[in-house]
């Protein structure tokens, strides 16, 4: 029993641990991706206490955390099409270089938007935003190419 | 690599403060499952800043992000180290040994127990092993207290595997049984079962385990069976059930134990006009006929997807049962060449039905009516496959020396990765079948065959043509693929390498092709059903790509323009011809121009080529059926009224 405990409380450390690294970029790059801080608020929530609800059985908190809240917050979505749309507010309090980011991702496909927040907010690889969104290395490879394009031009990017 | 100007802009969000979740996540409950897809009370965190800047697509969003079915309340992720695996087929590697009897997956690893040895010979063994397929690790498991044997059931209860009944080299039947516990590498022996010894059809319903029948032909067809629950070690006899069987799968659909099967009595005879099925209920101890199948009496193979029953016969006609309208529903038809070799296994995951016959894996989503086949399946003649959670394991013999090769399949989020049939609409003069072709270098034809060639099975796959205008042909031909995401898988780097503009001046992407290393370069012309990948042959912008303009007609072909004249190829395999494939009765087509004799491609057994159009432009070959019936189906076939391209 004691080693039990003990066990739980090495597995609650670990993954406040994990939330501290990862919690408010994940948060973040979910605002970004589905443009939405409530739902980004929600899906981190709700994955941080599956992965405490599911302790030794996750080998890779950080991967699982991210794939799970990216599917969470997607699932909340397809819910609001079944449901309705949840109460949200407008951008009033956002910084206006915010909100043209968010009106300019908002502009790209949805499987875009996701790609090119991973690469290019977070900085992962092709392969693991893959398998965080559950696709191959290469779809992703395009979606962040022509993600990434397009939102270069709506941003009016320009290399020096 | 991260575009630093992207990166930059992007980074205005670091200005918003992200909001302290962690107490939130610590303290609230985990959303349980929803049963009725009903979304789960949202639980508002305070103090979060809340907005909605912009709507999102949500269907597209869904796929963006994988998962047919998830909600807020679902198992999202990983229950079992498969579910860290990518989607669609990963090679696991060798096994350390061939597994020839049990094989269950625990959520973790398998367990492989009994069996006559590697070869599925000799002295039968009474032990096994347990396998990480993810890491490798691998266990040896004590002897069981009960004979060695094969051709036993068995089942996973989520804490022991359980054994029962089998043969050791052939009849008489074992009657008894053991659990074994992984956590404590022990066996127990079951109580004394309230059945005959044999090898009967089971199923493990979550909290029994039933066993019914018989899942091989003997004499003696038993229509008793027992259920066995492994909490108190204990049996009770269950009702006899309406119909024998010879040639069954039994299944567990949450609420009844259904078999579907054949009653092939005497040998091969069929007694039944068609597949029959029985469904027995544990909570009123009854069975139930199920009304009569699309399938032929011949059953094959049948699985539980989690909301139907998806069944085949060895005429790869298949069929679903939804239990909730008591109503089979004709499905398309299994793709694949029929080889009636009695090899065919259906498994289900995530609700798609995955069925390996001779070598071809198909798999048929949940709301699929059509199947389709699978991309880069491993060579799986004799494959054997293990359900494992999200995943299906398959298990592939070598072709030679070596060892079982371990393959998982993860279900696809995005279903345009699928590959799909389409069928050019087609109409009747008769006795024969006519169906208008486009091919895709612009040609039109009209083929026409015998009305008992089943048009069904006339689907065109993915890849379905290749052209070249030059000679030597590119390394690599033209790729039709059908879906408009489908050239993402084609494509190696991390973006194009260059752009062209094709014939009517519109700007396209340059890509490697063939993988990373190669060299190779193709121009992708994405259109809303297909996807075209044209080779350059190298890094420059070559002819033949800038040659092409690609559309679609109304058949949703693809239609390949040119400014010059283009041949359709006469050589196979890399760099293959033009071909339309024909489903399960035949292996395909092949369109050559200028060739009217009858003769072989091959000299192998089952290769031949016949037939020629009647401007003498076109012949079509075929292979992978046997002579006699590929001679009649080429005789069969005409290919008229052909146009070629403009």
């Amino acid at each position: 029993m004691i080693a039990s405990v003990e066990g739980t409380v090495g597995r609650h450390a670990e993954a406040e641990a994990t939330y501290r690294e990862h919690g408010s970029r994940l948060w973040r790059s979910l605002v970004l991706s589905f443009g939405d801080a409530e739902l980004a608020s929600d899906a981190v929530a709700e994955a941080f206490a599956q992965l405490l609800a599911r302790g030794s059985a996750v080998r890779d908190p950080a991967a699982w955390v991210w794939r799970s809240a990216f599917k969470i917050a997607a699932g909340q979505i397809k819910e609001r099409a079944m449901f309705g749309p949840m109460a949200s507010e407008g951008p009033a309090e956002l910084p206006v270089d915010l909100v043209d980011v968010l009106r300019a991702l908002g502009v790209l496909t949805p499987e875009q938007r996701c790609a090119v927040v991973l690469a290019d907010y977070v900085g992962y690889r092709h392969a693991e935003i893959a398998r965080i969104v559950g696709s191959t290395p290469s779809a992703i490879a395009v979606r962040v190419h022509r993600g990434r394009k397009r939102l270069r031009e709506l941003l009016e990017v320009h290399d020096d | 690599m991260t575009d630093p100007k992207v990166h930059e802009r992007l980074g205005a969000v670091d200005r918003l403060p992200a909001p302290d979740l962690w107490v939130d996540a610590a303290t609230r409950m985990p959303h349980a499952p929803t049963a009725d897809g009903s979304p789960p009370t949202r639980r508002v965190t305070a103090g979060v800043v809340a907005f909605l800047v912009f709507a999102v697509a949500v269907t597209g969003l869904w796929q963006a992000v994988g998962g047919d079915e998830p909600s807020v309340g679902d198992e999202p992720v990983v229950t079992s180290s498969l579910d860290d695996l990518p989607e669609g087929w990963t090679d696991l590697g060798p096994m350390p040994a061939d597994p020839t009897d049990t094989t269950v997956w625990t959520g973790s690893e398998l367990i492989v127990w009994g069996g006559g040895g590697e070869d599925g010979g000799g002295p039968m063994r009474a032990d096994g092993f347990r396998f990480d397929p993810v890491t490798g690790a691998t266990i040896s498991i004590v002897e069981a207290p009960i004979d060695g044997r094969g051709n036993e059931v068995s089942a996973w209860t989520g804490q022991e595997l359980l054994i029962w009944g089998g043969w050791s080299e052939g009849p008489p039947f074992f009657d008894d049984g053991a659990a074994y516990d992984p956590t404590t590498d022990t066996w127990r022996t079951l109580a004394p079962a309230p059945i005959s010894a044999r090898v009967p059809l089971s199923a493990w319903t979550g909290t029994e385990w039933l066993l019914w029948g018989t899942g091989v032909r003997v004499d003696d067809r038993p229509l008793d069976g027992a259920a066995y629950d492994p909490a108190t070690d204990t049996w009770r006899p269950i009702a006899e059930g309406p119909l024998e069987f010879t040639d069954a799968t039994a299944m567990w659909t949450g609420e009844e134990f259904v078999v579907v099967g054949a009653a092939l009595h005497g040998g091969n005879f069929p007694e039944t006009p068609t597949a029959i099925a029985a469904a027995y209920d544990p909570a009123t101890d009854t069975w139930r006929e199920l009304p009569p199948s699309p399938l032929d009496p011949n059953s094959n193979t049948a699985v539980w997807t989690g909301h139907r029953i998806v069944a085949v016969d060895y005429g790869h006609v298949t069929a679903a049962y939804d239990p909730a309208t008591d109503t089979w529903t004709e499905l398309g038809p299994l793709p694949g060449q029929q080889c009636e070799g009695g090899l065919a296994q259906a498994r289900a995951a995530q609700g798609w039905a995955l069925v390996s016959d001779c070598g071809t894996i198909a798999v048929l989503p949940p709301a699929a009516t059509e199947w389709s086949v699978l991309e880069a399946t491993p060579d799986a003649y004799y494959a054997r496959a293990v359900p494992a959670g999200d995943s299906v394991i398959v298990l592939v013999p070598p072709l030679g020396e070596g060892r079982s090769t371990l393959w998982a399949f993860r279900p696809y989020s995005d279903l345009s990765r699928l590959v799909t049939r389409f069928f050019p609409s087609s109409t009747s003069d008769g006795s024969r079948t006519v169906m208008p072709v486009t091919f895709p270098d612009g040609a039109t034809a009209t083929l026409r065959f015998p009305y008992y060639f089943e048009v069904d099975t006339f689907g065109v796959y993915p890849e379905v043509s290749w052209l070249w205008s030059v000679d030597p042909p590119p390394r690599y031909a033209i790729e039709f693929v059908h879906g408009a995401k489908a050239s993402a898988g084609m494509l190696a780097g991390d973006a194009p390498v260059g752009e062209v503009d094709d014939a009517t001046g519109t700007s396209r992407e340059l890509w490697l092709i063939g993988g990373a290393d190669s060299g190779d370069t193709g121009v992708v012309f994405e259109l809303p059903e297909w996807t075209v990948v044209i080779p350059t042959g190298g890094f420059e912008p070559g002819a033949v790509a800038l040659a092409f303009t690609v559309t679609q007609d109304a058949n949703r072909f693809p239609v390949v323009t040119a400014e010059a004249p283009f041949e359709l190829s006469k050589e196979t395999g890399e760099g293959a011809s033009a071909r339309l494939t024909m489903g399960a009765a035949v292996g395909a087509l092949i369109l050559e121009p200028g060739n009217c004799e009858l003769r072989p491609i091959d000299r192998t057994e089952h290769e031949y080529a016949a037939n020629c159009a009647a401007d003498g432009r076109i012949t079509v070959s075929m292979w992978g059926v046997p002579t006699d019936y590929a001679l009649e189906v080429v005789t069969g076939i005409h290919i008229e009224d052909f146009v070629p391209a403009a």
